[in-house]
């Protein structure tokens, strides 16, 4: 039978080195018996596709010189029409629709690797790359889109920018929406999502990875700590804010920034401004193992988050026994109920989430009670393999859409 | 006494960067031979300053910078480089090579090429506008046996090179003197390892009291909204999250206020996200970056001016909006403490605290007398107080005052070597 045979799946749109957990996700989905090939414009690391069981689909960026660039497109257009003239006269009119030369040339050699090229699905993990691939969601493959945050919930806001052309077109011809969070399907059906094609599949993290240490240092300082990458959508200056209350309390603590970005210099300034640079330390961007050593060690985890799509960085923490202090942001309250696995504060509210942490710091009991909290709650909603079960389920589902 | 002068900018002419604008012309007429060294200049900016281009020998007094990328365009441009440095100044390319051989090896032909502009303009005093631009420069004042002078703004301090120690050493060793918009810079500069007796003056910025005055008489209060009024780029030192939770917490306690905000840049995707997070769609307006002419526009209709800045050198907007006899709501960031005279002239609260920025607003919102006072006290402060006039006579003192400190030193230095010699002398 047809159904028996593995699914087929390609995978558009990540980076190199795939992020965390779309790495996590796809191992997982390998490990479950589904045939999953990313596409990579980078060389791939063999060794790495070797050994996570995923295969790698060859593309090309639009980099190298001029003259490389255009006798590669000329040999992977050759190469398309050989292989579907339909695709390729589809992604021909597409690359005509652009304004500029450079535009039509650059989206032609991004959409001819695929020409002739048919899986039982196709894979956008963001929503904003699916847009630029929209001439692929004709070539009878379903296609499925995640919806993970700021394409619905800070672009559309954008005096300039608004909602992407693309958006509402990626919603009506993709066979399956998936959000990672009630909350973004609810923004999302705002541009057009169609509730019945959305699926909602929370994040999930293992347990086994994520878990408290056996050997935890104690410490007479509050070890606060917050992940995330250093943009103004974390709101990562609010935190500072925050630990300048708690001393000013006469609460000694020290807050620990994993993650970088483009605010540094926002952030260097503001520690310096508000005087606490002996109590914090930017740790940086890290590989997973050294962010899970870094939160075995902690006593509190806070993010003063102005929009989120879930609490990814928050679920890693509540595995690791920490509790939790979130801002009430999307999907937050979908993954942590507040005054259980730790609090919901309200947002760009410094003062709020000082309270929170004050009450955290004088109470050594709670937090462990709330660690505990966090825990069970992993293990019950939000474990990898839930997560990765409920995407071959899904999977299968948009299999099935596959047009006669 | 006045010699060549050469103001070292990023780009010239700027509209955001008036002041350098207004500066050159009036040294200018005072007789000093002033040349501008930037990275380069957009034609557009031309047409803010149509009194600019009217300078006879503007072109000549305009230099660009030998473009350094990409490194194939400096490679072919660096013979010619060389070629201007030694027909234009034969004397100081050769010291400039000798000494810099000396200090850096071969390194100093790459050094030649960057420094080239000014190494062939061969000035009498080099002024770094900028903190940035001298960080990494300060090599000319032994090599171009030059004085230099270097102004901090405010983000050259507050935050560039933070997380380098010693990243602006070089210029406390090498400076001949500093200059600093307000009181507020100099001490930053001395936490950040300037020596508290280094020469520096303290020389706000200044405006065009001309323009920003208002000639209009000043509508009738109709009792309506507060009309809120922001100028200032979109960038994150600007506070703006703050300044629209402040006019939320307005808008929640009853008053009704409506909030204009002209400038642009890279943080409006943050700023415009707070307006729908907050709700404030019907209530704030972005006008994006305007001319002057504009912004006059806006402070004549406007009950109040807002600067909710977390990081801010001294703010010409706000001195705008005082001249045009706006009350001023601001924070305390570096020098605004100093440009607005708080409970005078507009309130002045602490940084980062809207509940502190609406408790301000809300006391101006309910007294249209206070408001009128305020703003007429603003006037006369901007009329005495930052008068380009004013502005550029402290420049003109401040460059003499280098210079005949440099000739004296060197008089003293070679004092030095004839009292050592004659020691010696002494001694056989």
């Amino acid at each position: 039978m047809a159904r028996t045979r593995p699914l087929r799946l390609l995978v558009v749109g990540t980076s190199w080195p795939p992020q965390t957990f779309l790495g996590r996700l796809m191992r997982g989905l390998a490990a479950s018996g589904i045939d999953v090939s990313l596409a990579f414009s980078q060389e791939p690391d063999q060794e790495w596709f070797f050994q996570s069981g995923l295969r790698a689909f060859r593309t090309w960026s639009w980099e190298g010189s001029r003259i490389l660039r255009l006798v590669r497109l000329a040999w992977l257009s050759l190469r398309a029409f050989l292989r579907s003239p339909r695709d390729f006269w589809r992604f021909l009119r597409q690359s005509r629709a652009e304004p500029t030369l450079t535009a039509k040339l650059r989206t032609l050699n991004r959409l001819v690797p695929f020409a002739g090229v048919r899986y039982d699905v196709l894979y956008f993990p963001w929503n904003s790359v699916a847009i630029d691939y929209l001439p692929l969601f004709d070539c009878g493959m379903p296609v499925l889109v995640s919806c993970r945050g700021s394409q619905v919930n800070v672009a559309p806001h954008h005096p300039g920018r608004g909602v992407r052309k693309g958006l509402p077109a990626t919603f009506a011809r993709a066979a399956r929406i998936h959000c990672i969070s009630q909350a973004i399907e609810r923004e999302a059906e705002r541009f057009g999502l169609d509730r019945s094609k959305a699926r909602v599949i929370h994040p999930g993290i293992d347990p086994g990875f994520f878990s408290p240490s056996d050997s935890r240092d104690t410490s007479p300082m509050l070890r606060i700590i917050t992940v995330g990458s250093l943009v103004w959508v974390k709101g990562t200056t609010y935190a500072l804010q925050s630990l300048r209350l708690l001393l000013d309390r006469g609460i000694p603590a020290r807050l620990t920034l994993v993650g970088d970005g483009p605010e540094r210099q926002r952030i260097l300034y503001t520690i310096e401004d508000l005087g606490i640079r002996e109590h914090v330390e930017i740790a940086g961007r890290l590989p997973p193992l050294d962010v899970r050593d870094r939160l075995q060690q902690s006593d509190v985890f806070i993010l003063p988050s102005l929009s989120e799509g879930f609490c990814n960085a928050a679920i890693e923490a509540m595995g690791c026994g920490v509790p939790v202090v979130m801002t009430d942001c999307g999907g937050v309250l979908e993954g942590l109920t507040h005054g259980v696995e730790g609090f919901v504060v309200p947002l760009r509210d410094p003062e709020a989430m000082a309270d929170a942490v004050a009450t955290l710091a004088r109470d050594p009991g709670l937090r462990v009670r709330m660690g505990r909290a966090g825990q069970a709650r992993i293990a019950r909603d939000f474990t990898l393999d839930r997560h990765v079960r409920d995407f071959v389920t899904l999977l299968e589902e948009v299999r099935a859409c596959r047009v006669a | 006494m006045p010699g060549r002068l050469a103001l070292v900018v990023p780009k010239f002419p700027r509209a955001s960067e008036t002041f350098i604008v207004s500066k050159f012309m009036g040294l200018l007429e005072r007789g000093w031979d002033v040349h501008v060294v930037c990275d380069g200049s957009e034609r557009s900016a031309w047409d803010h300053f149509p009194n600019l281009r009217q300078v006879p020998d503007i072109r000549r007094r305009v230099h660009r910078t030998w473009p350094h990328l990409p490194h194939w365009k400096a490679a072919l441009m660096a013979p010619a480089a060389l070629l201007e440095c030694l027909f234009a100044a034969p004397g100081a390319s050769a010291s400039y090579l000798a000494r810099g051989g000396k200090r850096f090896g071969a390194d100093v032909l790459r050094r030649l090429y960057l420094d080239a502009a000014l190494v062939a303009l061969n000035p009498n005093l080099i002024h770094f506008e900028f903190g940035t631009l001298g960080a990494e420069r300060m090599h000319l004042s032994q090599l171009l046996d030059a004085p230099i002078v270097v102004s901090f703004r405010g983000f050259d301090l507050n935050y560039v090179g933070l997380d380098e120690p010693g990243y602006y050493d070089a210029v406390w060793r090498d400076a001949s003197a500093l200059h600093f918009l307000g009181e507020d810079l100099w001490q930053r500069a001395q936490r950040r390892g300037c020596p508290p007796a280094k020469p520096h003056f303290l020389i706000p910025p200044a405006i065009d009291t001309d323009f920003f005055e208002r000639k209009e008489p000043r509508a009738v209060d109709r009792g309506g909204s507060l009309r809120i009024l922001s100028v200032g780029r979109l960038e994150w030192k600007k506070g703006y999250e703050d300044a629209l939770v402040a006019v939320q917490l307005l808008g929640a306690r009853g008053i009704p206020c409506e909030y204009r905000i002209v400038g642009d840049g890279s943080f409006l995707g943050a700023v415009a996200f707070a307006r729908h997070q907050l709700g404030l769609e019907d209530v704030v307006t972005f006008l994006g970056e305007t001319d002057r002419s504009v912004v006059r526009e806006e402070m004549l209709r406007a009950d109040v001016f807002l600067h909710a800045a977390v990081s801010e050198g001294f703010c010409n907007a706000v001195l705008e909006a005082q001249s045009m006899g706006l009350p001023v709501v601001c924070t305390d960031a570096d020098g605004l403490g100093e440009n607005v005279e708080s409970g005078v002239t507009g309130f002045v609260v602490s940084r980062r605290s809207p509940a502190a920025l609406a408790d301000a607003l809300a006391r101006l919102a309910s007294d249209p007398d206070r408001r009128r006072r305020m703003g007429e006290a603003g006037r006369r402060r901007v009329a005495s107080r930052f008068r380009l006039e004013d502005q550029i006579s402290a420049f003109d003192a401040l460059y003499r005052s280098v210079l005949e400190k440099g000739s004296k030193a060197e008089t003293h230095r070679d004092a030095g070597e004839v009292r050592e010699l004659g020691e010696g002398g002494g001694r056989q």
